[in-house]
């Protein structure tokens, strides 16, 4: 019977892991693109920074991949002096042309779906949630990803019931005055991009394994 | 990082361009813009559109100062 039950949990639990199914990069892997756009990025939170602080995030686990990243900012000026100062109707540009006009073989569209801090009491948890869209300078969708990343700050000492409390009010607190998002952000892109199953396939440029 | 003879990364010397280039230093924005180029292959593009448009301008402010 024992036997019986413990075989029971281990299927349980072995039954919970989720493994991620491996998508079908073939589209990726066909444009084989060297060069990745990353035009600024629409924002669907309430917060008008979150844009630039997740733009400035994004070249370094690209990069590191092994692609050339077009220098940001400038891409962000570039577009301005052409007229396009709303990153929505930068997003409504088809990838052929923008990819055309920076010469790139990839154009990456970022939205940002949440960036924000709920105060509950004791705990404040910060959210950050992101939608990632490649599409080749043919136009064809060669990759996209959404990631959701949660922080809640964790209050782990044990003395006087009253003083955890207080302490957890001030710590939940603080974490509402002062969210700090960018180590949230920055994890959310090295998963997308590094860790993840689904993650791009390495660039032209990326490390060669040492032997 | 030029020191170290590492390879700066992609964009480092394009964005240091275009600080010079909204700070009104034309001709070191061209050089870092001209260094970008020849570090990175992909870039070249852009970054001879961008040289040419300072030619342009300059061309253009030399013309009005006559």
């Amino acid at each position: 019977m024992r036997v019986f039950f413990l075989a029971l949990l281990v299927s349980l639990l072995t039954g919970c892991v989720v493994q991620p199914t491996k998508r079908d990069q073939s589209a990726f892997l066909a444009t084989a693109p060297r060069s990745i756009l990353v035009v600024p990025i629409v924002n669907k939170s309430l917060d008008v920074d979150a844009p630039n602080y997740v733009l400035t995030t994004l070249p370094v686990p690209i990069t590191d991949k092994g692609y050339y990243v077009f220098p940001v900012n400038t891409t962000k000026y570039i577009l301005e002096q052409e007229g396009y100062y709303e990153s929505e109707k930068v997003h409504e540009q088809p990838a052929s042309v923008l990819a055309k006009l920076f010469d790139a073989d990839a154009v990456l569209y970022v939205t940002i779906h949440r960036w924000d801090a709920q105060y509950a009491l004791i705990t404040t948890t910060v959210t950050v949630e992101f939608e990632y869209k490649m599409v080749g300078r043919d136009g064809t969708e060669i990759w996209q990803e959404r990631k959701k990343m949660q922080y809640q700050p964790q209050n782990n000492n044990s003395g006087h019931p009253l003083a955890v409390l207080i302490g957890a009010l001030i710590n939940a607190a603080m974490t509402r005055v002062a969210p700090n998002y960018m180590p949230l952000a920055k994890m959310a892109n090295q998963q997308v991009f590094v860790l993840d199953v689904n993650s791009i396939p390495d660039g032209p440029y990326a490390a060669k394994p040492v032997k | 990082m030029e020191a170290g003879r590492q390879k700066v990364a992609p964009g480092l010397y394009a964005e240091l361009g275009t600080l010079y280039l909204q700070a009104g230093e034309s001709a070191k924005a061209k050089s870092y813009y001209t260094k970008e180029r020849d570090a990175w292959p992909e870039s070249r593009g852009l970054m001879t559109a961008m040289i040419e448009n300072i030619d342009r301008l300059d061309q253009t402010k030399t013309e009005a100062a006559q």
